[in-house]
């Protein structure tokens, strides 16, 4: 091996498992110092460290949270669930999970790169703070409820279980409610509960998150939210907290595995083209061919004119262009604030037509709108792309 | 604006030799060369002395001489002799980056080593395929910003007017496009029913009559590529669409380096599904493309030109979606890593 690659692996910083801690019947925390005695690295509340997993095909790259205190610990925690039924092609997602709880004991050295991840707690902010999780999706969270027990804000932690037994982080999350003063909320919720957990009251409510749940326990307010836990659960509190109002974009969460987002889970799941199953060799070869979007993950995608079906408006559907002197009422025949304008015969300015240059934008004097196509950018409060939004109730544009 | 923990194509391997040699990624110049083992080395060209470039000096069995005063260093950039009765300073050492050979490519990792994991290179799951034939792969150097031809390969409509001899058709003009985000780029793709196949694929496809043709560009973060076209005896295409046997599929991958900011080196080759040992096929398929891409090359000078040197605002228009949103996601992990660089460092 070249000098240069040795030097490459060894960039990756050494540390040495101080302890090994089993948190509950599926989840251990390692607490990781550095072997070269130097300081720890400086990790925001909710990032990750990236861990390489010696397998028998070569080492591979696995992610693990930072479930600790990341200002005050003397050493790095992560808390790992032990995945014992790998899927996938290539690397099982539980190759590295398996190694740490089966081959990782205290004293192990292992080869670790810095914390990254853009799923961080905004310290700058005073909003009250909700911080849900699902199973071992508290990691991430607990992180940041430990930074969040030193200031000043108002914070609710729910988190979901199958049940007591596989539950981890109860007596921390306990104790940082207690220690609040009531500033702290703790909501544990367990799926099936066993008849231990009934017996000692180790939850608070059976089932799973539900809005009636969180209506009964948040009072209105402007929250930040932060989650974390499997797919469906993420999805179903995405579409609850989107159903209480919360605006998308106080919304921040993180998927352990591949990322995709929410807002199209939480609308469609992934269908899955098999048309390449009846193909010829050489093309079977690509999965999902015809349709790019079956098997590119999509993210979002971008609808077009065809997609959209007829929307009937509502009666009180009505713009006003306010310096034309114009009023409309919207009409299920136009798509958009700017066919309903040419269709009056305006002709404001525009040039993409599909929300991503900005040059229809005007000032929404009143109501709201709702857009068929998500813009490249949201147009600041009390402004409107009019080539891609319909009114929704009566509006007053000023054009 | 560079992201810059990611593998971009320093070069092809066979271009890469026991000589040094310059190269340059990201405006940084960097010497790159053989050991005699064979290993690709790639070092930053400047000796920490007086800067001369250490490629402009001597290779001397795996370790590089300055051909100013003679310091000497090994394959991982450290100086292992100077002037000064053998007393090496700290400071005599020079970067050195992380490489891989893969698909016949050298590719390279310009960001924190730590993070340099080979695996992370793009995945081409037919390029060992003997059901798969290759045209050899091209490079040439564009006068342009990278993000313009990553633009121009988010964009199946400019063949209509930019490569008329080649891939257009009168349905690349207007049929409309689909926008989609990934985890790791953006693809922007059509069908386009029942028409006449463009001139480059008739000559290739295998079966008579009109076609249904798939458009997909995808470009993956940074500047990766993957044109996969897809042309179906007419009626048997479309998304739901089941694969006549004839169907002919071309994939086309390219990769953007960028050597400066208004400079790119572009690399390339093609994969298709039919004739996979036919050379001369490949041959014709090679030149075609190369005299293709030098229609974008001369484009791209041009809108380089004009872009910084606007007189007048410009506008974007629909079929610019999927480039202004793989821009903007680009711009932000662009922002993340110089954000999470600048924690480390505090």
């Amino acid at each position: 091996m070249p000098r240069w690659k040795r030097d490459m692996a060894d960039a990756f910083r050494r540390f040495r498992v101080s302890a090994k801690i089993r948190e509950s019947d599926v989840v251990t925390s390692f607490h990781l110092a550095p072997v070269d005695g130097g300081p720890l690295w400086q990790a925001l509340p909710g990032q990750y460290l990236t861990f390489r997993v010696p397998t028998a095909a070569g080492s591979v790259l696995k992610t693990y949270s930072l479930s600790g205190d990341v200002q005050q610990d003397n050493f790095h925690r992560i808390s790992v669930k032990r995945e014992c039924a790998p899927t996938g092609n290539d690397v099982p997602d539980g190759v590295g999970s398996c190694w740490l709880h089966d081959h990782v004991t205290e004293g192990s050295e292992i080869d670790i790169a810095p914390p990254r991840g853009s799923f961080v707690l905004d310290q700058e902010s005073t909003r009250p703070v909700l911080l849900l999780a699902g199973g071992i999706g508290i990691t991430p969270l607990l992180a940041m409820a430990k930074v969040l027990a030193r200031s000043k804000r108002r914070v609710w932690i729910f988190h979901a279980c199958e049940n007591g037994d596989v539950q981890a982080f109860d007596a921390e999350l306990r104790a940082l409610a207690t220690a609040s003063g009531g500033r702290i909320s703790l909501h544990v919720v367990h799926r099936q509960p066993t008849a231990r957990d009934r017996a000692e009251r180790r939850f608070d409510s059976e089932g799973v998150i539900d809005t009636a749940l969180l209506q009964s326990h948040l009072p209105l307010d402007d929250y930040e939210v932060y989650m974390c836990g499997p797919t469906a659960f993420m999805a179903a509190m995405y579409r609850q907290l989107r159903a209480l109002g919360i605006e998308k974009s106080r919304i921040a969460y993180e998927f352990f595995g591949a990322a995709t987002s929410l807002e199209h889970l939480a609308e469609q799941p992934a269908t899955i083209s098999r048309a390449a199953s009846h193909a010829p060799k050489a093309i079977a070869a690509l999965v999902n061919l015809t349709d790019p979007e079956a098997w590119a993950v999509p993210d979002t995608t971008v609808p077009m004119a065809d997609d959209i079906p007829d929307r009937v408006p509502k009666d009180g559907d009505i713009v006003v262009f306010a310096k034309s002197g114009v009023t409309a009422a919207m009409r299920s025949d136009v798509r958009t604030l700017l066919e309903l304008a040419e269709d009056k015969g305006l002709a404001p300015d525009f040039s993409c037509r599909s929300g991503i240059c900005n040059t229809c934008r005007c000032t929404l004097v009143e109501g709201h709108v709702s857009y068929i196509e998500e813009p490249l950018e949201t147009p600041a409060d009390g402004q409107v792309l009019i080539c891609c939004a319909r009114p929704e109730g009566r509006v007053v544009l000023d054009l | 604006m560079f992201l810059r923990n990611a593998w971009y194509v320093a070069a092809w391997s066979t271009e890469i030799t026991r000589d040094l040699m310059q190269i340059r990624v990201l405006g940084e110049k960097i010497c790159v060369f053989r050991t005699a083992e064979n290993e690709v080395i790639a070092l930053e060209d400047a000796c920490p002395h007086r800067k001369l470039p250490l490629s402009k000096g001597r290779i001397k069995g795996n370790t590089v001489e300055c051909g100013y005063h003679g310091l000497t260093f090994d394959c991982a950039g450290q100086c292992v002799w100077a002037p000064g009765g053998g007393r090496i300073p700290s400071a005599a050492r020079v970067r050195p980056y992380p490489t891989h050979e893969k698909y016949g490519l050298v590719w390279i990792w310009m960001g924190n080593a730590a993070m340099a994991d080979p695996e992370e290179i793009i995945d081409i799951p037919n390029f060992d395929s003997s059901d798969w034939g290759i045209n050899s792969g091209d490079a040439m150097e564009l006068q342009c910003n990278y993000l313009l031809m990553c633009d121009n390969l988010l964009d199946p409509t400019h063949v209509a007017w930019v490569h008329e001899s080649s891939f257009a058709a009168p349905a690349t003009k207007d049929t409309p496009l689909r926008v989609t985000k990934t985890a790791n780029g953006v693809i922007v793709h059509r069908w386009m029913m029942d028409h006449e196949p463009a001139p480059f694929y008739k000559k290739v496809v295998e079966f008579e009559g009109n076609c249904d043709r798939l458009q997909h560009y995808e470009v993956r973060y940074p500047s990766h590529a993957l044109i996969r076209a897809v042309f179906t005896p007419a009626g048997t295409g479309g998304p739901d669409g089941q694969l006549h046997e004839k169907t002919f599929v071309m994939d086309s991958y390219n990769f953007m380096t960028p050597t400066s900011e208004t400079e790119t080196r572009y690399y390339w080759f093609q994969l298709r599904n039919v004739r996979p040992d036919d050379e001369n096929l490949s041959k014709m398929m090679a030149e075609d493309v190369r005299h293709a891409f030098e229609e974008d090359r001369a484009v791209l000078h041009e809108v380089q030109i004009g872009m910084s040197n606007k007189q007048s605002p410009h506008i974007d228009l629909g079929i610019d979606a999927g480039q202004l949103r793989f821009r903007r996601q680009l711009e932000a992990m662009i922002a993340e890593e110089r954000m999470i660089d600048a924690k480390m460092e505090a």
